[in-house]
């Protein structure tokens, strides 16, 4: 089992239930989806189109919580929940840094697995 | 191996992927992924026996894709998965027909495991009632339903197709045993009510003070005993057909609630206030001659006029002419398979004695005769000597239809013989008359003795 504190491996070594096939599969997906994603959200963002950027995150959301990212669910979901007053306050603007750090860590770290 | 097509229809890649993977652990489930809802109907003509969808959809919500899948299938199963926890939504969903709403979590996929083993025993249940109905239906043609081809059922047959297409209230009317209850089942399974219910009731069976309750049902606490809600007759018949056996034994105080219901169309359960609108076919029946009843006041005329309706008049067996005999084969043949005998025929004598004999009881009373008959012969015939006809109502059926002065003088010789041991010079003192007369009539094959 592959534990640290950035993510977990755990929820999707239980699904796989042993098949390395499906395991690598996910890990492979997660490495192209995630990066991508939050790509998505930034652009979005940044285009101040809020129903893109809340619709990106909803479709990274249950990558974060498999991957068990715990710093990230959170705000994952106060991107996703974010009205278009909101999103446009500085606090989008911070929540979308932190998500870009974190996932190029996780993603550098799962890239050694 | 039954394969099971199920449709996934999730954006998220990701979670997708998991979906299909813990449901194909199931090898009968054949998945098709799709991301969108456009793509969902676009592809509905390959038929998916079941769809899961995720509510926030790129480009329509969950409620506009279950309205639109619902309008291409209504009895489509759809299982709703959400990021969001949404009461409100779920509810509204469910209200709209979905069959499950599910939110992603770490059991989601344990929950949508049973969730569709639970829809799939759900149709394996529906396509077996629907079997079982076309059985039913099929089972209740008219002909193969009741057997008869004489001229008095063919008039039968012909208020019988005529009752089957409208939605018009029946009364059948017949002596006890012409099968009141089977004219009934006919009618509705042959009318397009044919795949709701068919609800029988018996009113000479059920004790006066329950039959209130029984046929409109009656709220929690409605009085003593009454611990629960419970539907009535009329409710469990919602868009079927509800039959009233002996109609006639039902006291004038429920006549008058029963007339107020069919005139309202509309029921209020006992000890309650709800009205509860009904969408019931009638069918009612009795052995008694209602229009008497009426005259004697013991029958509610408005209400018989309501009820009347269609009116289907069951001949008795000893007006059906040679039905007795094919019916009677057609119970031997029955009597055979249910009792694992030989196949057995009918003979000379006992043929012509089914024919003479007026069977008070009708075609019940055939049946039950013909099944001991089939039981008690000891050869590949069955014959006069097996068939035991002086059942219930002895020598009355002697006076039990108008006959020519000479037909009287046949039954009552007849009798005396089977009473006497078949010893004619016994029967010609009893009767004062000559032994000749008895053997003429024998030498005319106006009876016959058994071998």
């Amino acid at each position: 089992m592959e534990v640290n504190e950035l993510y977990s491996l755990q929820k999707i070594e239980h699904i796989a239930r042993g098949d390395q096939a499906f395991l690598r599969k996910m890990i492979n997906l997660f490495l192209e989806q995630a990066p991508s994603s939050v790509k998505d959200i930034r652009q979005a963002y940044e285009k101040k189109d809020f129903a893109a950027m809340a619709a990106q995150a909803h479709r990274l959301k249950s990558a974060l919580d498999t991957m068990a990212i715990t710093s990230l669910q959170q705000d994952i979901r106060a991107l996703e929940r974010m009205d278009h007053e909101e999103a446009g306050t500085a606090e989008a603007g911070v929540l979308i840094n932190k998500l870009e750090t974190v996932i190029d860590q996780v993603v550098a770290q799962v890239r050694t697995i | 191996m039954d394969s099971y097509s199920i449709f996934i229809v999730e954006d998220d890649p990701w979670y997708g992927e998991i979906l299909e993977y813990h449901l194909t652990l199931n090898p009968e489930y054949q998945i098709t992924r799709l991301t969108s809802g456009s793509q969902c109907l676009a592809q509905l003509h390959k038929r998916p026996q079941l769809i899961t969808i995720d509510y926030s959809l790129p480009d329509m919500n969950g409620k506009q894709l279950l309205q639109r899948i619902r309008s291409a299938n209504p009895d489509l199963p759809v299982i709703f998965i959400s990021g969001q926890e949404d009461v409100g939504t779920a509810v509204e969903l469910l209200k709209m027909g979905a069959n499950d709403y599910l939110v992603k979590d770490d059991h989601t996929k344990d929950l949508l495991w049973n969730s569709i083993v639970r829809i799939r025993e759900n149709q394996r249940l529906k396509q077996e009632v629907e079997q079982l109905r076309e059985e039913l239906g099929q089972k209740y043609e008219f002909e193969k339903t009741i057997l008869g081809s004489s001229a008095a059922m063919k008039r039968v047959f012909a208020i019988m197709e005529k009752a089957a297409r409208t939605s018009i209230n029946v009364s059948v009317t017949g002596e006890t045993g012409t099968g009141k209850e089977l004219v009934a089942k006919a009618i509705h399974y042959n009318s397009e009510r044919a795949k709701k219910p068919f609800v029988p009731v018996n009113m000479a069976a059920i004790p006066a003070d329950l039959l209130e309750s029984e046929l409109f049902g009656h709220e929690k606490g409605a009085f003593t005993g009454a611990i629960a809600r419970k539907i009535g007759k009329f409710e469990e018949a919602a868009k079927g057909t509800l039959f009233l056996d002996e109609i006639a034994e039902l006291d004038l105080n429920l006549q008058s609630k029963l007339l107020r219901v069919l005139q309202e169309r509309e029921l209020v359960r006992v000890g309650g206030n709800e009205k509860v609108k009904l969408d019931v076919r009638l069918i009612v029946a009795t052995h008694r001659n209602l229009a008497k009843e009426v005259k004697e006041g013991h029958f509610r005329e408005d209400l018989y006029y309501r009820i009347m309706g269609l009116p289907v008049e069951l001949p008795p067996l000893r007006q059906r002419d040679n039905d007795v005999l094919m019916l009677a084969k057609s119970f031997l043949q029955e009597a055979c398979k249910t009792n694992k005998l030989g196949p057995l025929q009918l003979s000379n004598s006992a043929k012509e004695m089914l024919k003479q004999y007026p069977f008070p009881g009708n075609v019940r009373e055939l049946k039950a005769v013909i099944e001991l008959a089939a039981v008690m012969s000891n050869g590949q015939e069955v014959t006069a000597d097996d068939l035991h006809l002086n059942t219930v109502g002895g020598d009355n059926f002697l006076l039990s239809d108008a006959k020519t002065m000479k037909e009287y003088n046949i039954g009552i010789i007849r009798h005396l013989l089977k009473a006497n041991n078949n010893n004619i010079q016994k029967v010609a003192d009893i009767l004062d008359i000559g032994k000749s007369t008895i053997y003429k009539m024998i030498q005319n094959k106006e009876i016959v003795l058994p071998v």
